[in-house]
């Protein structure tokens, strides 16, 4: 029985500010590579755009065969208290289905997959949605804070009308202190600036987690056609493509960091559905998430069918209205 | 819109985040919000649950701006600018209040065709109170 995505759906919100504005005020823009980002409204937060993203994944389907949900965010409206709950309610799915709930860093999306698709293997029957929505701030004099943008997706699995079969997945975790964290009582993401070693972590990591999947499958990079890895912004994700024995072309599909900045957890999930709304069958996904302090999951897919509803992402991308840096100030309550 | 305590927001949850109605049996009519007894035929107390598409058409609609604001709505009035207010017909029959989001007060018409999205609406004692606003429909957007 084959296990893996069923459907997918995204949330971007529509406004979007571009690297220019950045300049004009602050005269340089930090995120390599980012050339705009999304971000969200004052009405829209995680648990919204979550939602958004889960109604598209759950179209058509028989929302009693949902048996589980994981729900993946760095930036949960409550540090405490349960969020999947208000999706539960939002799409009314059924109260006695388990929840699991991945916070603690970038990588908790794939966390979030990985839960769930282990949860339904062990089931062997039902559908499992994986929603990942993210929406990272920090001080707006803070380098970090240029690159975060804000985005959903959601992911429908189960074993019937399968569209790309689940492969495998490893997981590598070290101890890397002092990169990305957000101290206690604080909803704002720090770091200490020092890039190489924040690089050396990503590349320690990431090439920890493939090594493993690839030895496991008998696969080598090239037998990938996409290659999807954590984009904190435009620049790095190729750099670390290249040294990892991939090819430009292998990252173009999934590349999303220059039209929608970092968003977060929700990284390798938004780039995984744009690449599932372009991939044919036959086609292999190779996926490798990465999360400061730190940790990388590796998963690969074997697409099996082209989706039915075809240009969510897309349209997600393409719906968007710019705005400039003093209306950014506001939405983000930056001015007080 | 008046205080809502915790516990009454919480006894509304299911309408107001899954937009969900009781149609009458006697009479069939969609009550939402939900009531006690039927709002058509004043005799009914036996209901179903029945879930709203979420789509509908503006009746009519106003414009808040500063003053208008009630306290609960003056950050986001403050942040985001004057906001519409309309009574939308619902395509399951009842008429009721929401806000619009998604668009500006000068995009607004009358019989402009809407969905409802769940947004958060305000936030009080540290909680945040998630509820449906309307948004145009795409192929009004479009022309």
């Amino acid at each position: 029985m084959v296990l893996g995505v069923v459907n997918y759906g995204v949330y971007v919100p529509k406004y979007r500010i571009k690297a220019e504005e950045y300049i004009k005020v602050w005269g340089r823009f930090s995120a390599r590579g980012v050339k705009e980002k999304a971000v969200a409204d004052l009405d829209e937060d995680v648990m919204s755009m979550g939602l958004g993203s889960a109604e598209q994944a759950i179209e058509g389907v028989d929302l009693r065969d949902i048996k589980v949900l994981s729900f993946a965010s760095t930036t949960p409206p409550y540090t405490e208290k349960l969020l999947s709950s208000f999706l539960i309610e939002g799409l009314g799915l059924n109260k006695n289905i388990f929840v699991s709930e991945h916070l603690s860093s970038t990588r908790s999306g794939t966390e979030a997959l990985i839960s769930c698709l282990s949860y339904l293997k062990s089931m062997g029957e039902g559908l499992g949605l994986v929603v990942a929505s993210d929406s990272p701030s920090t001080n707006m004099q803070n380098d970090l804070e240029h690159g975060f943008g804000s985005s959903a997706t959601s992911l429908l699995l189960g074993f019937q009308n399968v569209i790309a079969e689940f492969e495998g997945a490893s997981t590598y975790v070290s101890e890397v202190p002092g990169e990305r964290f957000k101290p206690k009582n604080s909803s704002k993401v720090e770091d200490l600036g020092l890039k190489g070693y924040c690089f050396t972590s990503f590349m320690e990591n990431v090439n920890g987690s493939l090594k493993v999947l690839l030895d496991k499958l008998g696969r080598m990079p090239s037998d990938y056609n996409h290659f999807i890895v954590q984009q904190f912004n435009g620049r790095d994700p190729l750099r670390a493509a290249l040294k990892l024995g991939f090819a430009k072309d292998q990252l173009t599909a999934g590349l999303l960091a220059p039209l929608l900045g970092d968003v977060g957890t929700c990284s390798t999930l938004i780039s995984f559905s744009k690449v599932l709304e372009e991939a044919k069958p036959e086609e292999k996904i190779l996926i490798v998430s990465y999360g400061s302090g730190a940790g990388s999951d590796a998963l690969s897919f074997k697409v099996t069918q082209e989706p039915v509803n075809k240009g969510k992402v897309s349209s997600a991308l393409n719906n968007k209205e710019y705005i400039d840096y003093l209306t950014y100030l506001k939405l983000k309550e930056a001015i007080v | 819109m008046a205080y809502v305590s915790v516990p009454l927001y919480k006894r509304t949850i299911p309408q107001r985040y899954g937009l969900v109605g009781l149609r009458c049996k006697k009479c069939g009519w969609i009550n939402f919000p939900p009531k006690g007894v039927c709002k058509n035929c004043k005799e009914s107390l036996d209901f179903e649950k029945v879930k709203l598409s979420g789509k509908g058409t503006i009746y009519s609609y106003t414009v808040i701006s500063a003053a208008a604001a009630p306290p609960e709505f003056s950050k986001q009035e403050k942040y985001g600018g004057t906001y519409v207010v309309a009574l939308v017909d619902l395509d399951e029959g009842p008429r009721i209040v929401a806000q619009l989001t998604d668009c500006k007060p000068g995009e607004v018409k009358i019989g402009m065709r809407v969905k409802a999205v769940l947004r958060r609406i305000y936030e009080d004692e540290g909680v945040i109170r998630y509820g449906f606003k309307f948004k145009p429909q795409e192929e009004d957007l479009n022309g």
